[in-house]
């Protein structure tokens, strides 16, 4: 069985300690280059499905600079078998159509079953360009899924979806197909060092994006189907103080407060407070009387 | 008169007998020679991972052979143990030396130059002497059936073949003194009294009226009894725990020099396929060695913090659990079979998980060895196959390591937010081209944790209020390695230090002065390794210099009692406590006191080997039982020179509810002293 992986390289902005005002306050430090953590849910899925059928191939393709290839080194050194970088020196500048049409062309004439990738990538968090590619290759997709089985005839899966509260949307969909995958349907492995070392040796197949074969003659930016009109920094929130334990010493208590803890919810919901034993022997009360512990 | 002082060789024995004697000394050598042959395969062959032994530092290895190992000195930090040991020890040496200048005289210099020299005033000393010699070692026999047949301590065991050795020698001494006695019953010599024990024999022989040719009788009888079994113990000595005596000294020699504050590194790891060890076949010669010098004394268990607090570990345990599984596969390979040995832990681990999980790396197993067995040295090689060929580890770790290679620090924190700690202070940066004559390594607990990093700040301002001329690498640091070592990976160590290394080379400053002293121990003496070699110091002995020098005024006393925690990755790995003792002394008014396990044998805080990241095993907490411990001695303030020993004390304290004791700093106390 053959499985496409679409993985993005992305930059992750944990800080805000530029001074440009026009960057946003970002500045170079504030960034790192990671692979969307999604997508190495979908990746590690991937593997899982490998490691229980023989004769699975396992694609893992990424479109970006050269961070992307760092990315797809690292899907190798997890155990992939192999990887496709279509070079594109841009970050943001194409719309999720856009990036959509390229990944779908990057897969054109290829025979796969499956195609995995994350729900949405957290630096930007559109989530549209899985459900586009599904759209312009012509096959059948489920988004946020968090358990994926292959039937036995290998004609088709059954997936779950989370839905609020716990539940859970149970499907059937026919393959091939694509599926975004959600946090919790798995944790991903951590490489071993065999595996590391093998994937640095490993070719990775590299694409110019302009190389690519398109349905519409040209592709770029310009035709992109949305445009950024500007981007902002949230205003700060007001924080809500809580009640802290008062055993606590008055420097621990202010430490405490202005970290922004909140123990007060909304709604019907049970406050528990005091000493950890209390509170333990609460937790369980409650736990017994929803019927979730035993008697 | 004096030169009838002597005693006639082979009396009532026969001098053509000596020929007998010889044939059977040879025979029981050979049989020691073949069970020392046999052994040796399975020292050198059962390795696969074929280092050969080393032998540089040969002075070193030699003043560690005739210190530890002809004067015991590790041993006898326990008074009852050390000595009985001794004893015997002693004991056999003299009298085998005894053994020895009598066949020098009589098969060399009697022969060949006509000189006897065992007659006169040096028979006597010499009688004297191996008669002290025999009753010491009786009583350390004695010394030990009863320790461990009646004291019992939790450490010992109680086999078969431990009570059969003790009472094989004392048979042999008693004996060695019954014919003694026979004979001087027999000769009458007067002289004879400096030869205590036989004397004493003598003595009692008379008082039973003891007829004379039942004496000689007797003697003749347990003269042959006496040879057949002192030379057969010289021929048990291979196949029985006796082999110490040859394997516990060489181990000395092969191990004393090794550092336990240094790990062995993974070399030219892209040609390998195998990392850490995974079967018995992959401990190097040396490794396997140490496995067979342990006598089982359980030092290194009564001094693990871990096997302390209940949890799964014993080094002990750990090293006769290899051992077992080395023999057997030695002993499959000498069949052709090409199985190996039964491994105890599941998932064909060697050690169980747990097991391998709960050491903290302190090294007090390898301090507390007589002879130098590192048990943690094996565990680390099972924690580096399990991390870098099994990836099989609490998924904490896994978060770790990701945090650490996308982030560059301990917290997953970043680089961003690495200068944070210098706010308010004014502090040069060196990875900005500047010069100093110091760079502060300042380390990730002392950047990101929000008590630590008050302490970077207090110790920046006594530096400054010094005038030293010092900076720091800023956001250009790193995190130095050592806990993903620690943890067992190898390739993220290797990673840090390579880029760290590359980045210092490329700045100007003479000496690096570390707050942290894992930052200190790795940045010395692990980096060389990598081809890096820097003055490095920890803070506490610049802390010294400067008050030495008085760049530094103490001004203000402190009258209160303070004990200081030593930590282990600078007492144990690194030999430094006095400095940071002689830093406190210098404010008036401390009064030191010391708790139960100070200075190289200290007692970890439990925060090493990677457990600062990992959740709490079953067992006591490693913390609450040093706090005990420390608490002991009823200090009011408790000090420490690590980042991480202080944290883990300041959390037992609220865990365990102390009132009226604080912890600081030593660079706290120093600051507020000023």
């Amino acid at each position: 069985m053959k499985i496409i992986v679409f993985v993005k390289a992305i930059k992750y902005v944990y800080a805000q300690t530029g001074t440009d005002p026009k960057a946003n306050f970002i500045g170079p430090d504030d960034i790192v280059r990671i692979i969307n953590p999604l997508d190495e849910l979908a990746l590690e899925e991937a593997l899982r499905i490998k490691e229980r059928q023989a004769g699975t191939d396992v694609l893992v393709i990424s479109l970006g600079d050269g961070s992307a290839e760092d990315g797809l080194r690292k899907c190798l050194s997890m155990g992939a078998d192999e990887a496709i970088h279509i070079y594109d020196e841009g970050y943001g500048e194409l719309d999720a159509w856009m990036t959509a049409t390229a990944l779908a062309s990057s897969i054109r004439n290829r025979d796969f079953k499956l195609i995995l990738c994350g729900r949405r990538a957290i630096d930007d968090n559109g989530g549209l360009v899985g459900p586009y590619i599904a759209e312009i290759v012509g096959i059948p997709h489920v988004s946020g899924v968090v358990k994926l089985e292959i039937d036995g005839g290998g004609e088709g899966v059954l997936v779950h979806r989370a839905v609020e509260r716990g539940n859970r949307e149970v499907m059937e969909c026919t393959i091939p197909g694509l599926f975004t995958v959600e946090k919790g349907i798995n944790v991903p492995r951590y490489p071993t060092l065999p595996g590391i070392l093998r994937a640095q040796k490993q070719a990775i197949q590299r694409v110019e994006i302009k190389d690519l074969k398109f349905p519409l003659k040209s592709f770029g930016p310009a035709l992109n189907l949305t445009e950024t009109i500007s981007l902002s920094n949230p205003k700060p929130k007001k924080r809500s103080g809580g009640l802290v334990d008062a055993t606590l010493s008055a420097s621990d208590r202010l430490r405490l407060m202005m970290g922004g803890g909140d123990t007060e919810t909304k709604g019907e919901s049970t406050l528990v407070e005091g000493d950890t034993d209390k509170v333990l022997s609460e937790i369980e009360r409650v736990l017994r009387e929803s019927g979730i512990f035993p008697e | 008169m004096e030169r009838m002082w002597a005693r006639e060789i082979f009396w009532n024995v026969g001098a053509d007998k000596k020929i007998i004697v010889y044939c059977l000394a040879v025979i029981a050598l050979g049989v020691l020679v073949y069970g020392i042959y046999r052994r040796y395969f399975l020292w050198r062959k059962v390795s696969q991972n074929g280092e050969a032994f080393a032998f540089d530092s040969l002075g070193k290895r030699v003043w560690s052979l005739i210190v530890d190992g002809l004067f015991q000195r590790r041993l006898l930090r326990e008074y009852y143990p050390g000595l009985m040991h001794g004893f015997v020890l002693w004991g056999f040496i003299i009298l085998f030396l005894g053994t020895f200048t009598i066949a020098l005289q009589e098969d060399i210099t009697i022969p060949l130059m006509g000189i006897s020299f065992l007659k006169g005033y040096f028979y006597l000393f010499y009688k004297l002497t191996l008669n002290t010699a025999g009753l010491v070692a009786i009583a350390g026999i004695l010394m030990a059936l009863v320790r461990r047949y009646i004291i019992r301590p939790d450490r010992l065991s109680r086999s078969a073949e431990q009570g059969v050795i003790l009472i094989w020698i004392l048979i042999i001494l008693t004996t060695g003194f019954m014919l003694e006695g026979l004979r001087i019953y027999s000769l009458k010599n007067k002289w004879e009294v400096w030869s205590i024990g036989g004397w004493i024999i003598s003595q009692s022989l008379t008082r039973m009226n003891t007829q004379d040719a039942s004496a000689i009788a007797a003697h003749a009888v347990l003269w042959w009894v006496h040879l057949v079994i002192s030379l057969g113990f010289v021929a048990y000595i291979p196949f029985s725990r006796l082999i110490h005596i040859v394997t516990s000294s060489a181990n000395i020699f092969i191990n004393a020099p090794v550092s336990q504050a240094v790990l062995s590194p993974l070399h030219n790891f892209e040609a390998s396929n195998s990392f850490g060890v995974s079967t018995v076949r992959d401990f190097t010669p040396r490794q396997i060695f140490g496995l067979d010098a342990c006598t089982q004394c359980g030092r290194c268990q009564d001094n693990c913090p871990a096997h302390i607090s209940e949890k799964a570990l014993s080094p002990k345990r750990v090293i006769e659990e290899l051992k077992a599984q080395w023999l057997e596969t030695g002993h499959l390979m000498r069949g052709g079979d090409g199985s190996q040995g039964e491994r105890t832990g599941g998932n064909g681990l060697l050690l169980e998980e747990d097991v391998i999980w709960a050491c903290t790396l302190c090294m007090a197993c390898a301090e507390s060895c007589p002879v130098y067995i590192s048990s943690f040295e094996k565990i680390m090689e099972l924690r580096r196959n399990l991390v870098l060929m099994k990836s099989t580890f609490f998924p904490e770790i896994a978060t770790f390591f990701k945090d650490v290679e996308t982030f560059g620090d301990t917290f997953g924190r970043g680089r961003a937010y690495r200068e944070d700690w210098t706010m308010g202070i004014d502090v040069k940066r060196i990875s900005d081209g500047e010069e100093a004559d110091i760079l502060f390594w300042v380390g990730c607990q002392g950047t990101f944790h929000d008590r630590n990093n008050l302490i970077a700040g207090s110790l920046a301002e006594l530096f400054k209020a010094a005038g030293v001329d010092f900076g720091i690498l800023g956001k250009d640091e790193y995190c130095c390695g050592d806990p993903m070592r620690r943890i067992g990976n190898e390739y993220l160590f290797h990673k840090a230090a390579r880029r760290n290394i590359d980045l210092l080379g490329r700045l100007n400053f003479k000496r690096i002065v570390t707050y942290c002293p894992h930052c200190f121990n790795t940045l010395k003496n692990e980096y060389p390794q990598l081809g890096a070699r820097f003055e490095v110091l920890h803070y506490t002995e610049l802390l010294r210099d400067l008050i030495k020098g008085g760049s530094l005024k103490i001004t203000k006393d402190m009258e209160k009692s303070v004990a200081y925690h030593d930590p282990c990755y600078l007492a144990r790995a690194n030999d430094i406590h006095g400095m940071p003792r002689e830093v406190l002394r210098a404010v008036p008014g401390v009064k030191l006191v010391e708790p139960k396990h100070s200075r190289r044998g200290t007692f970890c805080c439990g925060a090493g080997g990677g457990h600062m990241w990992m959740r709490e095993i079953p067992g006591k907490k490693i913390n609450e039982v040093r706090l005990e411990e420390i608490m002991n001695v009823q200090p009011e303030i408790i000090t420490t020179s690590c980042p991480y020993c202080l944290i883990m004390f300041e959390d037992g304290v609220r865990s365990l509810g102390l009132e009226g004791v604080r912890c600081l700093d030593i660079g706290e106390i120093i600051r507020d002293a000023l």
